[in-house]
This record gives C-alpha cells, structure tokens and sequence, in this order.
C-alpha cells in the first residue's frame, strides 16, 4: 500500500485487480484508511465515489477482465482445444488472483498468457501429454515473444552450393530449442488442426525430438520433427562451429558418408536452422 | 494546420488488409494504430495500403492522463512511425493506459480537474514540439467520472484545447455512449466545442451492456450516431471521418455499405473545406 503514491494510481489497480473490489465494496472508508501517501482529500474523493459509481465501476472492470481473458486466449491456441473451458477460466481466475495489487499486469497480452501457462505448469497436475503440451506453448510463446518485440536474431542470408567439408562453417539459429518431449506433440498439433477432440492419449505415447526456433524466412515461429541423428547433429553444432568436427564426431555414433552430411547441412540451411559460411583461407 | 479534405477512411487491422487491398477505391485513407508501426511489423499488406492511401496515426499507449513523464523511447519510436509511414496527423486519446507503472491495457479515465488537464496540456507541448505533423486529442467513452473530478468533461475538453494548439478527433459513438450514461444532450456538447478545430471524425457502433451504452467497436454504426454525424456535416469542416471497427462484421461487405452511407451524408450535407 506504500507503493500507491495517487488516487489514480490506485484506480488503475483496482481496474486491473478486481479480485480486491470485495474489499473496496465492504467497506471504502476502511479499505482506503490505509493508503497513507494519499491526502484526506483523495481518501474523502474515493469513498465518495463509490457511494455512487460502485455498479459503473463494477461493470466496467468486468468488461475489461473479459477482455483481458480473450486477449490471452488468443496466445492460449490448442491449449483451450485440450482443456475445458470452464476449468481453463477457473484456474484462469485463480492465476489473476495471485497479482498483489501494486503490481502490474503485462503489458503484452501474450505475457499473460505465457504467465499463465507457468503457472498452470507449477499449479495444475495435468495428464503427461497435457503437461508437455503445456511445455511446448510455453517454449513457442517466449519464441514469439522475442520475435514480436523485434529483438533482431544476427542473420546471413547466403546462398550455398555444394562445396568441400572444409570448407564450411556453421552454427545454430540463435533462437533455436531443441527439446525431447515424452509424447509425441507434433501429432497432437496436427491432430489439433482436424479436430478440437482428443479421444485417446494413448496415440501419443513416445519421445519425440522437436526443434523450436524462429524462422527468419518465413517471419514465424517453426517446429520440426528431428530424427536422432539430426538433433545429435544440431547439439554438434551447438558445440563446434567447423563442419569437419561436427562430421569427425557423429562419424563415430552413424555411419556417415561426406557428400550425405553436406546435404544435411544444406537442409537445415534451408529451413534456417543454421547458417552457413565458407571459411576464409 | 491547412484543411484538407482527407474523405472516409477505416481503421487497419490485420485481418481486413486483403479486404482493404481489394476494395481500395472505396477508401479515401487509411488510420493506423501507432504501436504497430513501433515495432519491426513485418506486414507486407500494411506497406501495400500504405503505398496506395493516405494515412493518418492513431496512438494507444502515449497515456496522456498519466501524470509521469513521457519515455525517451515513446518520442524515438513515434518519430520512427511518423518517418515510415507520412502521416497527415496523429491523434492520442484523452485517457490514461498507464498510471506510475501500471498497465491497464484500455483506456481509463482521467479526472476532469485543473491538474489533470495542466498535466495533459504539458504532454500536449512536449509532442507538438516533437512532431512536425499536426496532432489531434480524442475525447473518449468514460462509464464514470474518476473521483476528483471538478469539471464537466466539455469544460475540461475545452481548457485543454484552449491551452494548446491541438486538434480535436471528435468520437461520435464515445460522444453517444457518454450522452446516454451520463444523461448530457449530445448536440449542445457538439455545439460548445470549437468547431474549427475538429480535424477528424470517428464513427463506430456501441451495444447495451451491464445496463450501460459500450463502445465495442464491434457492432454497425447506430442511426443514433448517424444523426449525430449528419449535425456535424451541417457545421463543421472536419478533414476526414473514420469508421473504426475492431471485429466483424461477419460479412465484410458490409463494412462498404457503411462506408456509402458514410459518404452519402456527407455529400448532401457536409460543408465544404476550403483550403487555406
């Protein structure tokens, strides 16, 4: 309560909060006797306002709590497929509740919604393939995220030809996640496409190697399914940045041949999960 | 600022810029929310509409009502939007988005008193010495008046238009929403403002709900609102009307047809802008 310096600083709270409008309804004058950085004038402006406007003010931060509920769902996508919604907007209106009434709602929708996937992570016990589905969201939106605030990912755009091993040095995507989950997402996700209804969980069952990342050609966020080889092969990268390395290391585990890793190469060149340069001599 | 007469523009949204692209004849301009342009947007269609139609900004997080200081960054990123996209003007509403820190994400109201308008005026300086475009303040739909109100909102829209040089974007559907919930007349409160500068028209439509008029955006523009347009034409030079939708409608269509009913009105009553 020290932290509210002004009686417009403390509308905006509790037109953000209306969890604490209970509060403020009991009883005003008690609610506000607290606010000690307010004048007896704000303090008198305030209980006088809600001797009148109680039912507008009521309204109008419902209106707005709807809103902010559809501006989040809008970041929420499949999940609202996997849950019902009634449980979703009840454990929805259990996360608004933790916001302490000083603090400040995201300003990004989309934060919500991230916020809100963490704490349905930390809160909820979901079946394994909601809670991984939950992962994958969350890892998409903290992607998007970056992408929407415009934090520009270093990119070279080159054109590549086949060339020697030696000659070529590569590295990740700056934005790439590799994750193994324990079900199988991308046949959720596109299940999810042809029907809101998942009837068995058990189709989903195995690990999966999914490679999260925003795609700078395409100017979204982009999943792909990674085979083992290719995920131990973006790890190699991940560590080593010359192509003969990452070869020389995975030559070990796969049976590799030259002209078939370079082609690998190239594949995930074009779908920008690494960029690519010729060494200089 | 010289008149021009802009015509009848629509607010851009994403998924209308095909819409818009393909019925560009019908569209004198086109209104921008400013924070997109904040942003790398990335939206091809946008640039599109741009390069075909003029188009006018319009601000959503500038909080004029709040009573800090506006960032270095705001005034760095409205310069970068201005630059992009050649505006004739940019508008701001008469609100508050943002009070010490807190984000409310809509608009609340701001106090009609002295010192919430002198915090406003200051604001008002600060971006008209900043920007070389003209800049417009928008009165908007309050559901209360904030306590510490000691002012009629004409009153207080009329000091701050009195201690500055901006212009005014006069929301007709705001206007209707507040005339019913506050139980004002809607044609005197057009009548004491300055008409002269009334630069831009909004017109949107509103639905009853919790037993109050809301401006939604979401649904066809009232005849209530229509009235109230066709009073403005009759008296005032406005520059250029928009019709501002945020959803809908389901038949796109129908967004034309308002715009003919838009334009029809002001070809039989508007007085005309005689440039200057």
């Amino acid at each position: 309560m020290e932290q509210i310096n002004s009686l417009e600083h403390l509308m905006a709270c509790l037109t953000t909060h209306p969890h604490y409008l209970n509060q403020v309804l009991n009883n005003p004058v008690q609610f506000i006797a607290g606010f000690n950085n307010l004048s007896k004038k704000e303090k008198s402006d305030f209980a006088g306002f809600f001797k009148t406007y109680t039912k507008r003010f009521v309204a109008a931060t419902s209106l707005i709590s709807k809103k902010r509920w559809e501006e989040a769902a809008l970041g929420l996508e499949s999940i609202l497929s996997l849950l019902p919604e009634t449980q979703l907007r009840l454990l929805w209106d259990r996360y608004i509740a933790t916001y302490r009434l000083e603090e400040s709602i995201p300003e990004n929708p989309l934060n919500d919604a991230l916020n809100f996937i963490e704490y349905l992570k930390i809160t909820a016990h979901f079946t394994t393939l909601t809670s991984d589905f939950l992962e994958y969201q969350s890892i998409k939106l903290k992607l998007l995220l970056i992408n929407e605030e415009n934090k520009k990912l270093d990119f070279i755009q080159n054109v590549f030809y086949k060339t020697k091993i030696t000659d070529l040095k590569i590295r990740p995507n700056d934005s790439l996640i590799i994750k193994v989950f324990s079900s199988k997402i991308s046949r959720l996700v596109d299940a999810l496409k042809s029907s809101p209804e998942i009837e068995n969980e058990s189709n989903y069952i195995g690990n999966e190697n999914l490679a999260i990342y925003i795609n700078r050609y395409k100017k979204n966020v982009s999943t792909v399914l990674l085979s083992d080889y290719l995920r131990d092969l973006l790890e190699a990268i991940n560590h080593d940045n010359v192509a003969l390395s990452c070869f020389n290391k995975l030559s070990g585990k796969y049976p590799l041949e030259e002209e078939a890793f370079i082609n690998n190469l190239l594949k995930l060149h074009e779908l920008d999960l690494v960029e690519m340069e010729y060494i200089q001599i | 600022m010289n008149k021009i007469n802009l015509g009848v523009g629509i607010n851009y949204r994403k998924e209308i810029a095909d819409f818009i692209l393909n019925n560009i004849s019908y569209f004198d301009f086109v209104e921008i929310n400013t924070e997109r342009l904040f942003i790398d947007h990335k939206d091809n269609q946008l640039d599109n509409i741009i390069a075909k139609l003029p188009c006018v900004l319009h601000g959503l997080s500038l909080s004029l009502g709040d009573a800090n200081e506006i960032v270095e960054s705001y005034f760095s990123n409205l310069k970068k939007a201005i630059d992009f996209s050649h505006c004739m003007w940019f508008s701001e509403h008469v609100a508050s988005t943002r009070v010490s820190g807190i984000e409310i994400r809509n608009l609340m109201p701001v106090p009609f008193n002295k010192k919430s308008a002198n915090n406003i005026i200051k604001k008002i300086n600060q971006i008209t010495c900043f920007i070389n475009k003209p800049f417009l303040i928008e009165n908007v739909t309050y559901y209360y008046p904030m306590p510490g109100s000691e002012m009629s909102e004409i009153g207080f829209i009329n000091y701050i238009l009195e201690q500055t040089d901006c212009g005014l974007l006069l929301d007709l559907n705001n206007l209707f929403c507040n005339s019913v919930n506050h139980g004002y007349n809607a044609l005197e409160f057009i009548d004491s403002l300055p008409k002269e500068r009334i630069v831009e028209i909004h017109l949107a439509g509103g639905a009853k709900i919790h037993d109050m008029q809301v401006d939604t955006h979401a649904e066809k523009i009232s005849n209530n609102v229509l009235e109230l347009f066709e009073y403005c034409c009759r008296g005032i030079p406005f520059c250029g009307v928009t019709l501002e939708r945020d959803s809908g409608p389901k038949n796109l269509e129908d967004l034309l047809e308002e715009i003919t009913i838009i334009r029809n009105i002001i070809n039989k009553f508007k007085l005309k802008v005689v440039n200057s």
